[in-house]
């Protein structure tokens, strides 16, 4: 067997040992068009450069080393993958602080998100990660979440109410939409398309991103500009293998990514604008709210605050929501 | 004792399989006639199949259901067949060795990481369970059938034929 | 080197009776700790995530549901109104055989299960009516295969998960093709038995009242396919949820309508199904984590890069991936295939222009063909034991059938219309 750990299979061990090479493998799940992995390929060429080689990166996109983020966030935590880039929803089940991020209208831009998570709060809860054998490098995003449905555009709450709507595999997430009122429930993402091409569901919700790469423009008519979630990714790296490379490969690593950070988000915003052109030309209507309607849709998922409040933590949402100001 | 464990593994298959259709009717008729369905049942439907598959091919090793190619090993007897139906049995009981050990392993690395299930949010070890219990239970299915084959019998018994 | 490993390691495994599924995990073993600088854990986590999947809880749920239709009367119907239909033809009752596997191909989404239900009646009637007993084996054996191409089929579940492929679409994809096989297999079997002199069903005229009597008989067993494609299409409940809702059709109109079913034959058909799922899928369990380290190792990208190097001709490249798939379908299960080669083969026919879907009809098609091919042909097996016809008889039997099957699958992999049209109507 050759020598295991953390060495790379060609290691060309020489006499000091800082010549020691180190494969990062990075399994995420989306397409090579989306935004983290064309950021992820520039983290790659930076770490291969700048390493003189000690780093080698490889890159497994479209879910073909793990179909879910959840288990590859488990592979990363388990040491059968080095690194991969999930939402920060499925974390949550690994580390509950995250969570908080799953709060409707949590935050009100991409000002306070960012405030949010690169201070105080998204610091403590990377930090926190490494009790759960990972390391938290930096959060990436997937943009704002909104709602899309086959009936009409959505002005109020009674635009919405009944419809059969998909909603993520999570408690927090289904009593959101159930207080808006909606028919809520899970389904298999790898049905969905069908699902809402049959009238099984009428509405679902997701970034911009994944309407796109997803083809959802073709089997909703609809598109509203809740932004009731921000959906943040995160870099993620095995805690044991981060703590094993030598210091400035270390340095080298969270420089890259924060360089990934900055690379990521702006190319997100960009396919974010470019992809709602192309799902309006495809036929999506598009609206947005206004301040008031969106109000409507605050005030009537509060009770999701109160019920959640004690399991999330207080002062995490304070911390969170402090960012608007 | 081995014949009490086997009709109580049989009747624990089953209920966990009628529950999983009880589940996901449940969803539909709630989906339709509550216009609301809860949010946890694919989730208890998909942790209860993992354990049917894992203690079920347990259970059916006690049968010699598991698909295998014998054309070629049937046209061996005697010693020679012996001795060939032993390797092969062998090779098997060390990989169910090894996903016992490791799963045990694995069990106890998530009870300490302590990941929950995204929608019941019960502890991630419990479905988890399901592969090193029906791996242990294979392990000592394995040790009868060598036993088995050194007495000459390869095959299923007939009272037990299950047709596909 | 470490692919070597892999494949040297399963095939010693296969060959000396390790069952297929832990033949996979063996292999994936030794290649990782020997080939592979990878944690051994990934196999475990495999073993459990790889099942963590909804549309997967399909197969049980069809599975149950056939063996319930089995055994509470559902199979004799449909052979009557196969009877009335077809059995005045030459070689009656090897078409009405051919037609009822198809019918019941509508309600089953196995292969095995399929040939299980019909030969059982089938193969001894025909051999009672001096039907060469090899030839009666065969004619269930090889329609049995149509129950995984007609809706619902579970290699196309196993598909559709793999490929994040509709699973709906794939169902749609499977109609015209399983009728062309019907149809081929008709004609060969039409040939033998007017060679054989096999007579046609005696005194059974086919009076249109006749059809319309057996029509009637067997009006809640065909209400099942309505139920299923159209709880799906009229977008009433996804795959798993009609085939959940089969299941508890099947009890009802086998306890209330056809009254054959009760406590004990219902408790068998749970345990029937528990083990044939626990078989099945401990196959996929097992499975991806062989099918992950081809991945690893490159692999697909390396038989793709050696296909397109051959030609850029799809329809040369479809004719290599055919033999390919033929040649595979012969030694390994439909399972482990459809995990095993839909990573390695979907992006070389995707680059082609070739529709996942109708790739994946041509996938499941080949091995279907692999049913009935030795050394490893279930439903040979099937046929032999139900049917009490020695192996080697069917074989030589089953060979027209088998070219057959492959002229089908032929026409299938080279007018996409066929598997394509129906998903698109329904768009
Ligand atoms: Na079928
Ligand atoms: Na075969």
């Amino acid at each position: 067997r050759p020598s295991g750990g953390s060495n790379s299979a060609n290691g060309e061990e020489g006499s000091e040992g800082n010549s020691e090479q180190y494969t990062i493998r990075i399994a995420h799940l989306v397409s090579e068009e989306q935004s983290s992995h064309i950021a992820a390929e520039d983290f790659k060429e930076k770490l291969e450069e700048e390493s003189d080689g000690r780093l080698n990166v490889e890159i497994y996109p479209n879910g073909q080393l793990f179909p879910s983020d959840r288990e590859a966030i488990e592979a990363v935590q388990l040491g059968n993958v080095e690194m991969t880039i999930p939402a920060i929803a499925p974390l949550a089940s690994f580390n509950s602080g995250f969570s908080v991020f799953d709060l409707p209208f949590l935050f009100d831009d991409y000002d306070a998100a960012y405030a949010a998570l690169d201070g105080e709060l998204g610091q403590g809860l990377l930090d926190s990660l490494e009790e759960d054998g990972m390391k938290g490098l930096v959060f990436g995003e997937n943009g704002f979440r909104h709602l899309s449905n086959n009936e009409g555009p959505v002005e109020s709450l009674e635009d919405i109410q009944g419809l059969k709507m998909r909603t993520l595999e999570s408690s927090l997430h289904t009593d959101t939409f159930k207080q808006l009122g909606m028919n809520a429930s899970p389904f298999a993402f790898g049905e969905l398309y069908t699902a809402l091409q049959q009238g099984t569901y009428d509405a679902m919700e997701a970034p911009i991103s994944l309407y796109y790469t997803n083809k959802f423009y073709e089997v909703q008519d609809y598109l509203t500009l809740t932004s009731h979630v921000y959906q943040a990714t995160i870099l993620l790296m095995n805690n044991d293998f981060y703590q094993g490379l030598p210091k400035d490969l270390q340095e080298l690593v969270m420089e890259a990514s924060e360089e990934f950070r900055e690379n990521q988000r702006q190319l997100a915003q960009q396919q974010d604008t470019e992809f709602l052109e192309d799902l309006k030309e495809n036929g999506m209507k598009v609206n947005e709210l206004t301040d008031e309607q969106r109000q409507e849709f605050i005030d009537a998922v509060q009770p999701v605050y109160d019920k959640y409040e004690e399991e999330i933590g207080q002062d995490l949402i304070e911390q969170a929501q402090s960012a608007n100001e | 004792m081995a014949k009490k464990f086997a009709k109580f593994e049989e009747a624990f298959l089953i209920f966990t399989l009628a529950l999983m259709v009880a589940l996901i009717f449940g969803q539909v008729i709630g989906r339709y006639i509550f216009q609301s369905a809860p949010s946890w049942t694919e989730e208890a439907a998909r942790y209860l199949h993992i354990v049917q598959v894992w203690v079920g091919a347990s259970y059916a090793v006690k049968l010699r259901e598991h698909i295998r190619v014998d054309a070629f090993i049937i046209r061996l007897s005697g010693l020679p067949r012996k001795l060939m139906e032993s390797v092969s049995v062998i090779i098997w009981f060390g990989l169910v060795l090894f996903l016992a050990v490791f799963g045990t392993q694995l069990v106890l690395q998530t009870i300490q990481f302590g990941q929950v299930s995204p929608a019941m949010q019960i502890p991630m070890w419990i479905p988890m369970l399901a592969v090193p219990l029906g791996s242990i239970g294979m392990t000592i299915r394995l040790l009868q059938q060598l036993r088995d084959v050194w007495k000459g019998k390869y095959g299923k018994e007939e009272s037990e034929e299950i047709m596909i | 080197m470490s692919v070597g490993l892999l494949f040297g390691t399963l095939f010693i495994c296969l060959l000396i009776g390790v069952p297929i599924a832990f033949s996979l995990g063996v292999s994936a073993l030794v290649a990782i700790y020997f080939g592979s600088t990878l944690p051994l854990d990934i196999i475990v986590q495999k073993a459990f995530t790889s099942l963590d999947s909804f549309p997967l809880l399909a197969i049980p749920f069809f599975m149950l549901a056939g063996v319930l239709m089995g055994k509470g009367g559902v199979s004799k119907r449909l052979l009557d109104l196969a009877t009335a239909m077809v059995g005045w033809m030459t070689g009656g009752l090897s078409m009405v055989t051919i037609v009822a596997c198809m019918f019941f191909a509508a309600i089953s989404g196995s292969g095995p299960a399929t040939v299980a239900a019909i030969g059982g009646f089938m193969i001894p009637a025909m051999i009672a009516r001096n039907y060469g007993s090899g030839f009666a084996a065969a004619v269930p054996a090889a329609a049995g295969s149509i129950g995984v191409i007609i809706p619902p089929s579970i290699p196309f579940v196993i598909y559709g998960v793999t490929a994040s492929v509709s699973v709906g679409d794939m169902f749609l994809a499977g109609i015209f093709p399983g009728i062309i096989i019907t149809s081929g297999l008709m004609l060969t079997a039409y040939i033998i038995a007017k060679r054989n002199d096999y007579k046609p069903q005696e005194g059974e005229g086919a009076t249109f009242k006749d059809v319309f009597k057996a029509l009637n008989d067997a009006k809640w067993a065909l209400l099942i396919p309505v139920i299923i494609l159209g709880g799906i299409y009229g977008g009433v409940f996804s795959p798993t949820e009609a085939a959940v809702v089969s299941v508890v059709y099947a009890l009802i109109i086998g306890t209330f309508v056809y009254k054959e079913l009760n406590w004990q034959n219902i408790y068998e058909a749970f345990r029937e199904t528990i083990v044939i799922n626990a078989t099945t899928m401990i196959i996929i369990g097992l499975s991806v984590s062989f099918a992950y380290f081809m991945t690893l190792e490159q692999i697909p990208s390396q038989i793709s890069a050696f296909l397109t190097d051959l030609s850029t001709s799809p329809i040369l490249i479809l004719l290599v991936i055919n033999v390919l798939l033929l040649i595979t379908g012969m030694f390994i299960d439909t399972i482990s295939a459809v995990v095993i080669l839909t990573p390695v083969l979907l992006p070389v026919v995707t680059a082609l222009g070739v529709d996942p879907v109708h790739f994946g009809v041509i996938l499941v098609a080949n091995l279907a063909i692999g049913f009935v091919t030795p050394p490893l042909g279930v439903n040979l097996f099937v046929a032999s034991t139900v049917g009490k016809v020695k192996f080697e008889k069917i074989v030589t039997a089953v060979i027209p059938f088998i070219i057959s099957m492959i002229i089908c699958l032929l026409v299938i992999s080279y007018i996409p219309e066929l598997s394509l049209w129906l998903p698109e109507q329904s768009e």
